[in-house]
């Protein structure tokens, strides 16, 4: 019986070991979803590295948008966010912007490893095709809201460096789309757009001549955005989410809120039903939401022909060119059906009333604390004052400070 | 509910059927055996003793004692057996019997009271059936028939109080919700510490379900087991005790034994309650208001300088809080013949909350069949379904929640209303809009599984095990067309489902050794769990009309999450236990893993574990005079935590971009040699009891030691992912002593009085975390040297100075998220025969959390506490005030910081309280027994806590990290009720 019994466990557990060694298979599980990388090395993959990159450009960009207007007093605050609070007041800590951070080196770094990715595919025709082009482009954008938002650059933890590197990057970007937009069909916008990524970026690195020449090649009425659509929460438009589904941000204080009737700059108010004007999201800032975009699918530009004229504009104002300027600028407005400006005589004026223009073009565009910084730092007549004992712009993220053993040993600062 | 009758009939019917058909075949088996039959009574006062288990030893053969304590055995083969009765809190006896073919022999048993049973039998952290013993780590055993006077709602309640170790929070007030349950603290940083689950050997779905968007709650699925339909529960706390669990195991193991069918008549069940729902005083005791939420009206009504203001939309009682009428029904019934018997059960509670759209209502049935076709094989079938609707609150942090916009006064998000502000000069709020909001949860529990017992003899036991467990949630909240904030309205609708299939086998052999007195048990088996997981969110906007809404209403829909992750593990496991003279026990075994989601170049896991027990007490030099027993034990071993589906492999995930096309975008960043990580740990103590059984210690120190801790890695993000990659990298330890007393005061005829108390110290601590500090948010971090998770923040160094400024240090430690001491007592009395009483208080010290109402309010000059020093501030003086308030009530914003109103959550809480008085059976018509009782939960509360609960927990806020914090929830209510439980 004994014997008969150790036989029956030796076969139980024979049989256990082999359901054991049967089950192996049962851990090859695939999973649906996620992408395998290594998958996505075909040339069928490349629009969609491409649309990726666009919503990832997106994606910040609204986000970007509302960052770099509370620090620009384009909006103020108004609602219950912390991090927003201290933006408002000019304080932005390398703690509070590592989302931020690591969102624009995200698409910084899809575009340009997307480029390289492209290069690598074979039988892929990476010279002629738009969406080579696009990526390229994206990259441009990418590298010129880095270079416009952050006071300095790091590239692929490596060190830090100045923030004209990623100026650079971009001039370089934008050139690569310029050439391949070239010899490929159905790229016009990309060219143009091109063009007038490379203007803004050659302009910030002072070659105002090369940006001109650049500016030039954009119609006076080409829009090239930054696509937003309801079709998914992930491609809204963020700021629409913030002004119109919440109330966090307001344009009451700030120098906006005394421009009226102006198609570039449109705002309005809400009241309750007991007629008194609607407030913020803090229960007690008077709510004056910005109506530029008011849908979740509004787009938001990132090149327009209208700001390359004002760009021209601010060329010819380096040459003390009033009347030229004045010319440009009153071609922009046209665009708007606004009423032209009589050109003043002094630089003075002539500087602020620029100022105001590219302020009102641009308007929440992600565009004005890199103006507000650029004018900042000028000792002519073109200086603007608003930075004055505020942050300039957006600091190496504590994160990176943390990670990044290139900046081992450096402190977290901001940039003041 | 309604709609579920024609559910539970159909399967109510099938089980007849199934009856029906199998019981013949039984009868014809039972054929040329014999029968053992008789009566379970205490030795003291010789009272019929129910819910015993009498087994014939060897086989699978046995019964359960009905009310008068009667048993009976049929299919007995004849001859020389032993009968062996168990029941927890009672010794275990054995007596001889010889039974011939087609008679009966009687045995009769008289039961003596053991604070400490160690021929107990478990299982939970076992290959096979052990008795106490022979295990040698710490076990808690929770019997529910002492409970069945309890006021407990949900399993959840069952576990508060009930031994050291074990902690339970309740999270939010809100009916449905689900609370936080830890075994022995926190083992893992990224990966979940909820214990693992087992309903009558099935694994089940244990750690919290998807979060309900605007309610910021989540079920807790082991909820759904009805507390009167679970017949014991047994928990092993820690690694050493869970090896054989292997992966996923390491937070511990709860087993839930569900009640089981028994030979003989059928019994039924009848639990019926009623009761109310009522909250009592909110928020600071010096605000009359109570946070506005008592008073909704009248003169206090106003912020800290004086502004009044005014809701018209107010209930007529001037308060938002009611009372809500709850309901509670079960009826069981159990029965059957030798070789067949069922448990079927039914149940339906309403548990309505304190504000007037919440409510929480669940129904269901259970049908547990066992089937004995022969001596040495039984069949267990178990099944419950169980339905739930919750209609939340809409609550938290959350710019639509009640709470949040009554609470916030005059700065709130609901104003003007519809008209009803119209002639007021006053800032006028209008509240009662926010409950237009319709916020459901609607979820479906099924849980099957097939047991095949088979011992050919009583040394070599096999018990092979299918179980299949079934979750559905369906979301749903909907701001209607109309609604105030957002007038066309919006859906955001949510499915998730889960499902587990399990397969396990475990053997065992058992034999003597050629070394006389040496009794060697070896056992194996193995298991394989598949989990799969769906989620899909989808969000739409802007309906047409005021119709009830569906996805398709909406102008624009967005599909917010679809995700389908599917997770396989697969182990096996050998054992092996040596028994000396049955009083040394030494156990060894091992447990090898494999896990879809490890890398691909891991492999397997093992997780080793070795334990002794030594029961000196019946060692001849032992004086057992002083200490009848006496168990020494200890254990040493591992068990571990999977990462996530994901987490080994590079990927980027599918997005839409550019309106609608598709794309990708960067996500993990992966790691091939990404395993578990494993926690080891060591355990000893000891068990013992006084002579006479008046008291009984149970110790135990544990030290655990988690080694690569999977932790989430933040890369430099300037290289494009900004996920964190989850490594193994890290060592984190937690060690505890845990103390269990069990005192009997007065034991006589008339009057019982006894008492649990349960100590636990805990001090967890990272040890090696890659140098890092790793947030685990809501400003929780882990950090090198200090408790797992901690809150850090700005404090204020100089509180008590009283007229001067506030001096603050920043990023400074405050304290441990969890709280590291446990204490709790229950007070169980028996008087006059027929009256019970018994009471539960719970103690958590040492924890500290964020009162972010606190917060809030005193930024809008709406924190009574503050109102005078706010006045104050506002002449330009701080005279009299401390730096701390000076701080907290600031009213310049640039000083307000929500980390000064990080607070100790020290608590005790009265948990609950019945009284039962069993009615004489001369008044009892249509019964054999009948018991009333009245109870009442979360009656008493003592707190220096500032905040609403100490116990209170954003679930949205917090995620899946550590990190906990109070935001508007509305704190647990007071409950009564009325009950009557009878057997027919």
């Amino acid at each position: 019986m004994r014997t008969k019994m150790k036989v029956l466990a030796l076969a139980s557990l024979v049989g256990a070991a082999g359901l054991a060694v049967g089950c192996h298979g049962f851990l090859d599980v695939q999973n649906p979803g996620p992408i395998e990388d290594t998958s996505l090395y075909t040339a069928d993959a490349v629009p969609a590295l491409v649309v990726g990159m666009s919503a990832d450009l997106s994606d910040i960009l609204s986000f970007m948008v509302r960052i770099d207007a509370i620090a620009s007093d384009e909006m103020g605050h108004g609602g219950s966010y912390t991090q927003e609070g201290l933006w408002v007041r000019g304080i932005i800590r390398p703690e509070d912007v590592n989302d931020l951070w690591a969102r624009m080196q995200r698409i910084r770094y899809e575009a340009e490893s997307g480029v390289e990715r492209m290069k690598a595919i074979k039988g892929y025709t990476y010279d002629t095709d738009a969406n080579a082009a696009r990526a390229n482009l994206i990259g441009g954008f990418a590298n010129r809201l880095l270079g416009e938002s952050v006071c300095q650059a790091v590239i692929n933890d490596g060190a830090a460096q100045s923030d004209t590197v990623y100026f650079q990057r971009a001039e370089a970007e934008f050139t690569e789309a310029i050439r391949i937009a070239s010899a490929a069909k159905s790229a016009t916008d990309i060219l143009a757009a091109a063009y007038g990524g490379r203007a803004s970026v050659r302009a910030w690195q002072g070659n105002w001549a090369g940006a001109v020449q650049d500016a030039q090649q954009v119609p006076a009425s080409f829009v090239y955005n930054a696509i937003y659509s309801t079709n998914s929460m992930r491609e809204n438009n963020s700021l629409v989410q913030e002004t119109y589904v919440r109330r966090e941000f307001s344009l009451f204080g700030t120098m906006w809120a005394q421009v009226f009737k102006d198609p570039r700059v449109p705002w309005d108010t809400i009241k309750t039903s007991s007629g008194a004007i609607q407030v913020g999201q803090d229960g007690k800032t008077p709510y004056f939401r910005q109506a530029k975009y008011t849908t979740l699918a509004s787009n938001i530009p990132l090149v327009k022909g209208t700001e390359m004229l004002v760009l021209q504009a601010e060329a010819a104002l380096r040459n003390n060119d009033i009347t030229t300027a004045f010319n440009l600028i009153n071609q922009e407005r046209a665009q708007y059906k606004m009423s032209a400006l009589t050109a003043p005589t002094d630089i003075t004026t002539a500087w602020q009333t620029l100022e105001f223009e590219r302020g009102a073009v641009v308007w929440l565009e992600a565009r004005r604390l890199w103006d507000l910084r650029r004018w900042y730092v000028d000792n002519g007549p073109a200086h603007n004052n608003f930075l004055q004992g505020r942050d300039k712009s957006i600091p190496i993220s504590l994160a990176e400070y943390q990670t990044n053993a290139n900046l081992a040993g450096t402190t977290a600062h901001e940039c003041q | 509910m309604r709609r579920s009758t024609p559910t539970r009939r159909r399967a109510s019917l099938s089980a007849v059927l199934a009856f029906l058909v199998l019981a013949p075949a039984a009868r014809a088996l039972a054929q040329s055996t014999g029968t053992i039959d008789g009566t379970v009574t205490t030795v003291a006062g010789g009272r019929p003793l129910s819910d015993v288990q009498v087994t014939v030893v060897g086989t699978t053969l046995g019964a359960r004692t009905d009310e008068q304590g009667h048993y009976r055995i049929g299919g007995v083969p004849p001859g020389a057996h032993q009968v062996r009765t168990q029941r927890l809190g009672f010794a275990s006896v054995a007596h001889p019997v010889t039974v011939a073919a087609d008679q009966t022999a009687t045995v009769d048993f008289s039961l003596a009271e053991a604070a400490l049973s160690l021929d107990a039998v478990v299982v939970t952290g076992t290959a096979a059936e052990s008795r106490k013993k022979e295990v040698g780590n710490a076990m808690a055993t929770i019997d529910m028939k002492p409970l069945e006077v309890e006021p407990v709602k949900t399993t959840q309640d069952i576990l508060v109080g009930r031994g050291p170790g074990i902690t339970v929070m309740q999270n939010s007030g809100q009916p449905g919700a689900g609370g936080t349950v830890r075994l022995r603290g926190t083992n893992s940083i990224t990966q979940s510490n909820a214990p693992i689950v087992y309903v009558d050997g099935v694994r089940i779905y244990s750690d919290a379900g998807p979060l309900t968007p605007s309610a910021r709650q989540s079920t807790l699925s082991m909820n759904d087991i009805k507390a009167d339909d679970i017949e014991r529960i047994e928990i092993v706390k820690g690694a050493a005790a869970t090896t054989l669990y292997g992966t996923q195991a390491s937070g511990g193991v709860i087993q839930i034994f569900t009640k089981k069918g028994s030979a003989g008549a059928p019994q039924w069940n009848l639990d019926a309650g009623v009761g109310s729902n009522f909250m009592g005083h909110v928020g600071p005791s010096s605000d009359a208001t109570g946070l506005f939420m008592n008073q909704c009206t009248g003169p206090n009504l106003h912020d800290a300088f004086g502004n009044p203001f005014v809701d018209p939309t107010c209930p007529s009682s001037g308060s938002w809080l009611q009372q809500g009428t709850a309901q509670r029904y079960s009826l069981g019934v159990r029965g059957g013949t030798d070789a067949m018997s069922y448990y079927l059960s039914s149940n339906y509670d309403d548990n309505p909350g304190v504000v007037r759209t919440s409510d929480a209502k669940n129904g269901g049935f259970r049908a547990n069949f066992s089937f004995t076709p022969a001596k040495s094989l039984l069949f267990n079938v178990n099944s419950s379904y169980e339905k739930k609707y919750i209609r939340w609150l809409p609550d938290g942090n959350l710019a639509n929640g009640f709470t949040l916009n009554v609470m916030r006064g005059p700065f709130n998000n609901f104003k003007g209303g519809k008209g009803e502000c119209a002639n007021i000069t006053i800032t006028c709020v209008t509240n009662a809009y926010v409950l237009d909001q319709d916020i459901e949860n609607n979820g479906d529990h099924f849980i099957s599984g097939f047991t095949l017992s088979y011992s050919p003899v009583t040394a070599f036991t096999n018990r092979f095990n299918v179980g299949f467990d079934y979750n559905n949630s369906d979301n749903k909240s909907v701001l209607p067309f109309g609604f105030l904030n957002l007038a066309t309205g919006s859906i955001n609708s949510q499915n998730w489902n889960h499902t587990k299939l399990s397969l396990d086998y475990a053997g065992s052999f058992q034999h003597t050794l050629h070394w006389p007195s040496v009794m060697s048990t070896f056992s194996w088996g193995g298991q394989v769990f598949d989990d799969r997981e769906r989620y899909t969110g989808i969000t739409g906007q802007g309906f047409a009309g005021p119709a009830d809404p569906t996805l398709a209403s909406a102008a624009t829909i967005s599909l917010g999450v679809d995700t389908r992750p599917r997770v396989v593990n697969a182990g096996y496991f050998l054992q092996e236990m040596l028994g000396w003279r049955d009083r040394l026990f030494v156990t060894g075994g091992l447990r090898v893993d494999g896990n879809s989601a490890f890398g691909k170049n891991f492999g397997l896991q093992t997780y080793p574990k070795i334990s002794a027990s030594y029961v000196l007490s019946e060692e001849d030099f032992w004086p057992t005079r002083l200490l009848p027993t006496f168990k020494l034990r200890a254990a040493l071993g591992e068990s571990g935590k999977a990462p996530g589906a994901f987490d080994a492999v590079r990927t980027w995930d599918p997005v839409s971009g550019d309106a609608g096309k598709p794309g990708v975008t960067v996500a993990q960043l992966g790691d091939p040699n990404l395993g578990p990580e494993r926690t080891r740990e060591m355990e000893a103590g000891f068990d013992a009891s006084s002579a006479g059984d008046w008291i009984s210690l149970e110790a135990t120190y544990f030290h655990a030691r988690t080694y690569g801790t999977l932790i989430g890695v933040t890369l430099p993000p300037s290289n494009g992912f900004n996920r964190t990659q989850l490594e193994n990298v890290g060592t984190i330890q937690n060690e505890g002593l845990e103390l269990q007393l069990s005192p009997v005061f007065v034991r006589r005829a008339n009057l019982d009085l006894r008492a649990h108390f349960s100590a636990t110290w805990m001090k967890s601590s990272a040890v090696d975390i890659g140098g890092q500090n790793i947030s685990t948010g809501l400003g929780s971090y882990v950090r090198t040297g200090m408790p797992v998770p901690s809150l850090y923040g700005s404090v204020i160094t100089n509180p008590n100075d009283v007229g001067v400024a506030p001096i603050v240090a920043t990023d400074q430690y405050i304290g441990p998220v969890y709280p590291p001491r446990l204490l709790s007592s229950q007070l169980a009395v028996s008087f006059l025969h027929r009256f019970s009483a018994d009471a539960i208080v719970d103690y958590q010290g040492g924890g500290y959390l964020t009162n972010f109402v606190g917060y809030q309010n005193a930024l809008r000059n709406v924190w009574q506490p503050c109102y005078d020093i706010q006045q104050q501030l506002k002449g330009g003086s701080s005279a009299g005030i401390t730096a701390r308030d000076q701080a907290r009530c600031a009213i310049d914003r640039t000083i307000a910081n929500s980390d000064f109103w990080a607070a100790k959550t020290d608590f005790l809480k009265l948990r609950s309280i019945s009284l039962a008085y069993d009615v004489p059976e001369r008044l009892v018509h249509y019964a054999k027994s009948a018991t009333i009782i009245l109870s009442g939960q979360n009656l008493l509360r003592w707190t220096k806590y500032g905040g609403l609960d100490p116990e209170a927990n954003d679930a949205t806020d917090a995620g899946t990290g550590l990190g906990r914090r109070e935001y508007y929830q509305i704190p647990p209510f007071k409950s009564v009720m009325f009950s009557i439980r009878a057997t027919l």
